[in-house]
């Protein structure tokens, strides 16, 4: 899958349109949609969670945190999931 | 999440007049061509009217592995079409081959693909909103 990882160049939320562009630090940017009109879809369960990419690359573009957003396809710019920070365990390994 | 094909009505209603994407609303000038190489050959002389302070490159880049095919227009005042990859193109576009064609012979415009799930576009998107805007000069 196309994952890039990098920090929030720019977030554009229009009356029905969301776009962001994520630059990975090797000056490669690619620009991604979080929702276009009624797609992918209106269903509520899929508009909160549109909302709530929103909020994270808010936040990431604010604060220059690293996200990592992922497409729903290879072919396509539509997002399917957006984290911030990484899963990753901190000082908890067994020596 | 699937997403869906759009009418073009529905790309326009959604983006309404925003200055950026509204370019992108218009397909490239109609013509005939059987290949992504014809058609770019057929359209590269529309991109040489755009003037650019660096050396430019524009991907078109048909699926995302790394045995796909590729093309592309080095923008200059005589831009040439080149079959392969280029070192570091400034934009890219990612598409399979048959919406490339699609785009490129104007059946579709360009944010019709993109707005329907069937184009990815990395690198300097001012640079596409350029190329865009020269074509249809």
């Amino acid at each position: 899958m196309a994952q890039i990882t990098g920090i929030v160049n720019c977030l554009l939320v229009g009356d029905d349109v969301a776009f962001t562009t994520i630059d990975d630090g090797t000056g490669f940017t690619e620009t991604f949609i979080l929702f276009f009109g009624n797609n992918p879809s209106t269903d509520p369960k899929a508009r909160r969670a549109q909302d709530m990419w929103v909020s994270l690359l808010q936040e990431a573009k604010a604060h220059n945190l690293t996200v990592i957003v992922t497409p729903i396809s290879d072919d396509s710019s539509y997002v399917a999931s957006v984290q911030l920070g990484r899963f990753e365990s901190s000082g908890s390994e067994p020596l | 999440m699937q997403n869906k094909k759009l009418s073009a009505k529905e790309v326009a209603a959604s983006t309404g007049n925003d200055p950026l994407m509204k370019v992108f609303l218009s397909p490239v000038p109609k013509g005939k061509g059987k290949s992504v190489a014809e058609h770019l050959e057929r359209l590269a002389p529309g991109l040489s009217k755009l003037k650019l302070r660096k050396v430019n490159a524009i991907q078109l880049t048909a699926g995302s592995d790394d045995d796909d095919a590729r093309w592309h227009v080095v923008l200059g005042p005589e831009s040439r079409v080149v079959e392969g990859a280029h070192k570091r193109p400034n934009l890219e576009i990612i598409a399979s081959e048959a919406v490339l064609l699609q785009v490129l012979s104007g059946a579709i415009s360009p944010l019709e693909a993109f707005a329907g799930g069937m184009l990815r576009v990395r690198g300097d998107i001012r640079l596409a909103n350029l190329a865009a805007q020269a074509l249809q000069r």
